[in-house]
């Protein structure tokens, strides 16, 4: 499943549409929200999207993986819009029999969603005063 | 004829535009419309980015056929 979402991500959601009982290793990536903060703000952070190339990206990045490890069974869901400290912004999921291909394919889908498709974050901050 | 040009990030903020349209002149290459929209469109000079056409990367000398959509991404930041 291939997707860009305002909503907030179900891990669990995902795993159990992405796995079949021929999956013996499923590997998941979340990327999350760190703290940015420097003292009196707190950063957080805007995604925004191309959503029907982010959404053809990663199936083309899915279909990379697939040629590369034999690695059928992919997720990627990316979420936009403003999200705080500790949301999850991105989740890629790769099942396969055997856990080395599952490793290798999700590390190798974030790392080429990071790289090309056409989503950018920018930080925001909220000024945090003490009344 | 006129195309849409979609405008995302830094080309979206700085030209406070999320598209733009553009008479499509026979010929035109995406490094033409670049230029064109650097004089014609105030923000958008000096911006870095790609341009996308239906939904792919493309280079500065593809030539815009009508019907194509057409998009400038700058550097990209999600993941």
């Amino acid at each position: 499943m291939f997707a860009v979402t305002e909503s907030p991500i179900d891990v669990n959601a995902l795993l159990r549409e992405t796995a079949t009982e021929d999956d013996g290793g499923i590997s998941i990536f979340v990327g999350a929200v760190r703290r940015h903060s420097n003292g009196e703000t707190v950063k957080a952070l805007d995604y925004e999207a191309y959503a029907d190339m982010a959404v053809q990206s990663f199936q083309e990045i899915a279909e990379e993986a697939r040629t590369r490890w034999g690695v059928e069974r992919m997720t990627i869901v990316h979420r936009v819009g403003k999200l705080f400290i500790g949301e999850i912004a991105v989740v890629v999921v790769a099942a396969s029999p055997h856990r080395r291909e599952a490793f290798q394919a999700c590390h190798y889908a974030i790392d080429r969603v990071k790289e090309v498709s056409p989503i950018w974050k920018k930080e925001f901050v909220l000024e945090v005063s003490s009344v | 004829m006129r195309m849409t040009v979609k405008l995302f990030a830094a080309a979206r903020e700085r030209t406070r535009k999320s598209e733009v349209e553009f008479p499509l002149v026979p010929g035109m290459t995406l490094g033409d419309l670049g230029k064109a929209l650097s004089e014609h469109c105030v923000g958008f000079q000096g911006i870095t980015g790609r341009w996308a056409v239906n939904l792919k990367f493309a280079k500065t000398d593809y030539q815009v056929q009508a019907g194509d959509e057409i998009a400038f991404i700058p550097p990209v930041s999600g993941g």
